[in-house]
């Protein structure tokens, strides 16, 4: 009778181990990694978004450019 | 003749300007484009470098983010200028393809309409100089006399064709000036007047032998024209080429000097050119009189030269009456006496005529014995020697006028006498050859002078009968209104004759019933 109890007392040290752990992957490190994560992929849409706006004004500019020196160069 | 022909002008925006600009963009867009992603990929290599060399993941993570982000950035630049210069090119295309459309669409019309006015009126570009018919002159341009071939809408625009020289736009319509620039012809080069092309044509050759009185003729009978019918009527009359209006003016003041004009030595005539207008007509005529000398008709090879025949209107033929053969003999020592005042023509009439049929068989395609269909006026000249004009002129005319009252006019009194005239002077095969060949015949007397030259009389000239066949032929081919006139003047005389009756009841009988019956006079004795 007293190993049985010892059993139950150690998966239940077992138990709320892993309740701990879970507790702590779920509401810190996932989090965290998220935060991270995110964070990553922010700065690469940022980027993307930027370099899309810088494209698309370098092209009209460019291309308004380019057509007055075409008509410029008509005789 | 090419509708298409490289001219010294630029073509329109749509048919080259428009594809180079594009060809450009495209070619040039990208540059510019290549600076801005070049920006980025080196942006992305710095932080690669940064990323590799970190050993921290998460600052790893987020450098590498960057370097995806800035190659896309990059990537990016090149997508960009290319949809915004793909959707140029096909907005350009199409706004270019709807312009040609558009313009070749209006150019057609434009053609088209042109063609309808010049049918419908008559008008064609024919050179006084070689007598060649074309299409569209040449025209000039004023600032670098570049010669433009093609004046009309097409490819090098519609309204007007920028010349190379960048200093003139030349307009490609009358409308809009083009008939103010200088124009030559397009096989001779010679310059044409700017009324050649834009009046309803009418072309008159004047025919006889050497010496018979035909430019005595024709400058004087353009004279009394021009000062005695056209200023009475309120008809426009001018010479559109300033030489041919010089040339007049010297002509007639030899004959108010009394001098004669000097013989004419051109086998193959520059023609002279009146423009005619009736007040409220749209547009007028332009005549094209052609003075070829006598010798022209002196052998076949001079007479088929003569190609202008193949526009002719209406003729005029001039008999000098001292080279009538019976008429010759008969009267052979008076015209001894005045041969060098008188100058008889050296060429037999039928001989003269002959050529005449034989040039207009070559170039219209007469057929003997079936009717030529325009008017021809025999016009026998110089009257006024050896009591012609007692004969076949005016003054024989007033006698003709009271014996058969149903002649009303002198002109018709004389064109009996004077066909009667050719036929007792053995020329009756010539009378009946013209009223075999040719639809309408009027026969006229008259001396462009009105005396016998001498060369010390400084006394202007003064001719009879000079009008009346310039004017017939003109109202035959429908420059002037002749026709109505002569009813105008007959009709006038049938009210004063109905004015004679006694009651309303016999004066509209008269008017409305008697007089218009129809009446017909053969004269066996004149």
């Amino acid at each position: 009778m007293n190993d049985g109890a010892g059993a139950i007392g150690g998966l239940i040290a077992i138990a709320i181990i892993l309740y701990i752990i879970y507790l702590i992957v779920v509401y810190i490190i996932l989090p965290i990694l998220a935060i991270i994560l995110g964070i990553g992929l922010i700065i690469l849409g940022s980027i993307v978004l930027a370099g899309l706006a810088s494209g698309v004004y370098v092209g009209i500019v460019n291309f308004i450019n380019v057509l007055i020196e075409a008509h410029k160069r008509l005789p | 003749m090419k509708l298409y022909e490289p001219q010294p002008a630029h073509l329109t925006y749509a048919y080259d300007g428009g594809w180079q600009v594009m060809r450009y963009v495209w070619q040039n867009v990208y540059t510019e484009t290549d600076k801005a992603a070049r920006y980025w990929f080196n942006l992305a290599k710095d932080s690669e470098r940064k990323a590799r060399r970190s050993d921290n993941i998460v600052s790893k993570y987020w450098l590498w983010s960057i370097v995806i982000g800035c190659a896309i950035a990059g990537v990016l630049q090149y997508i960009s200028a290319f949809a915004i210069v793909s959707l140029f090119v096909v907005l350009q295309f199409l706004f270019l393809v709807a312009w040609i459309t558009a313009s070749s669409l209006f150019v057609a019309f434009l053609a088209f309409g042109n063609f309808l006015y010049g049918a419908y009126y008559k008008i064609f570009f024919r050179c006084p100089d070689c007598h060649e018919q074309m299409p569209i002159p040449v025209y000039v341009c004023p600032e670098c006399a570049a010669e433009h071939t093609r004046l009309w809408p097409s490819v090098y625009g519609v309204f007007k064709h920028r010349c190379t020289c960048n200093r003139s736009d030349l307009p490609t319509l009358d409308s809009l000036g083009r008939n103010k620039l200088t124009q030559l012809c397009a096989t001779c080069k010679a310059p044409m007047n700017e009324q050649v092309g834009r009046l309803t044509n009418i072309h008159i050759p004047v025919i006889g032998g050497p010496l018979a009185g035909k430019s005595n003729y024709i400058f004087m009978a353009t004279n009394q024209f021009i000062d005695i019918y056209a200023a009475n009527r309120k008809l426009e009359v001018t010479f559109p080429d300033e030489k041919h209006w010089q040339f007049y003016q010297d002509n007639i003041s030899k004959f108010q000097s009394g001098r004669e004009l000097t013989k004419t030595p051109d086998i193959v005539p520059q023609a002279y050119n009146l423009s005619v207008k009736k007040p409220g007509n749209r547009v007028g005529h332009i005549v094209y009189i052609y003075d070829a000398a006598g010798e022209a008709y002196a052998d076949e090879h001079s007479a088929i030269q003569q190609t202008y025949y193949k526009y002719v209107h209406g003729l005029i033929f001039v008999i000098d009456p001292f080279a009538i053969n019976l008429y010759q003999r008969q009267h052979e020592t008076e015209i001894e006496e005045l041969k060098d005042k008188i100058r008889p023509s050296g060429l037999e009439v039928m001989d003269a005529y002959e050529r005449m049929l034989a040039v207009l068989e070559s170039s219209v395609g007469l057929k003997r014995g079936k009717k030529f269909p325009h008017p021809i006026a025999v016009v026998v000249s110089k009257i006024d020697a050896l009591d012609l004009d007692n004969q076949i002129g005016y003054l024989a005319a007033e006698r003709i006028l009271e014996k058969i009252p149903l002649i009303r006019f002198k002109e018709d009194a004389v064109s009996l006498l004077v066909e009667q005239f050719l036929i007792d002077n053995q020329l009756g095969n010539l009378v009946r050859d013209l009223h075999l060949q040719f639809s309408e015949v009027k026969f006229f007397a008259c001396s462009a002078l009105g005396r016998i030259p001498d060369g010390e009389n400084p006394v202007p000239f003064e001719p009879v009968g000079i009008l009346e066949p310039m004017l017939w032929l003109l109202d035959r081919v429908g420059v002037i209104d002749l026709q109505t006139e002569r009813v105008k003047l007959i009709d006038n005389d049938h009210q004063i004759m109905a004015r004679q009756r006694k009651n309303l009841f016999s004066m509209a009988r008269f008017y409305y019933w008697d007089s218009l019956k129809p009446r017909s006079w053969r004269v066996t004795n004149l």
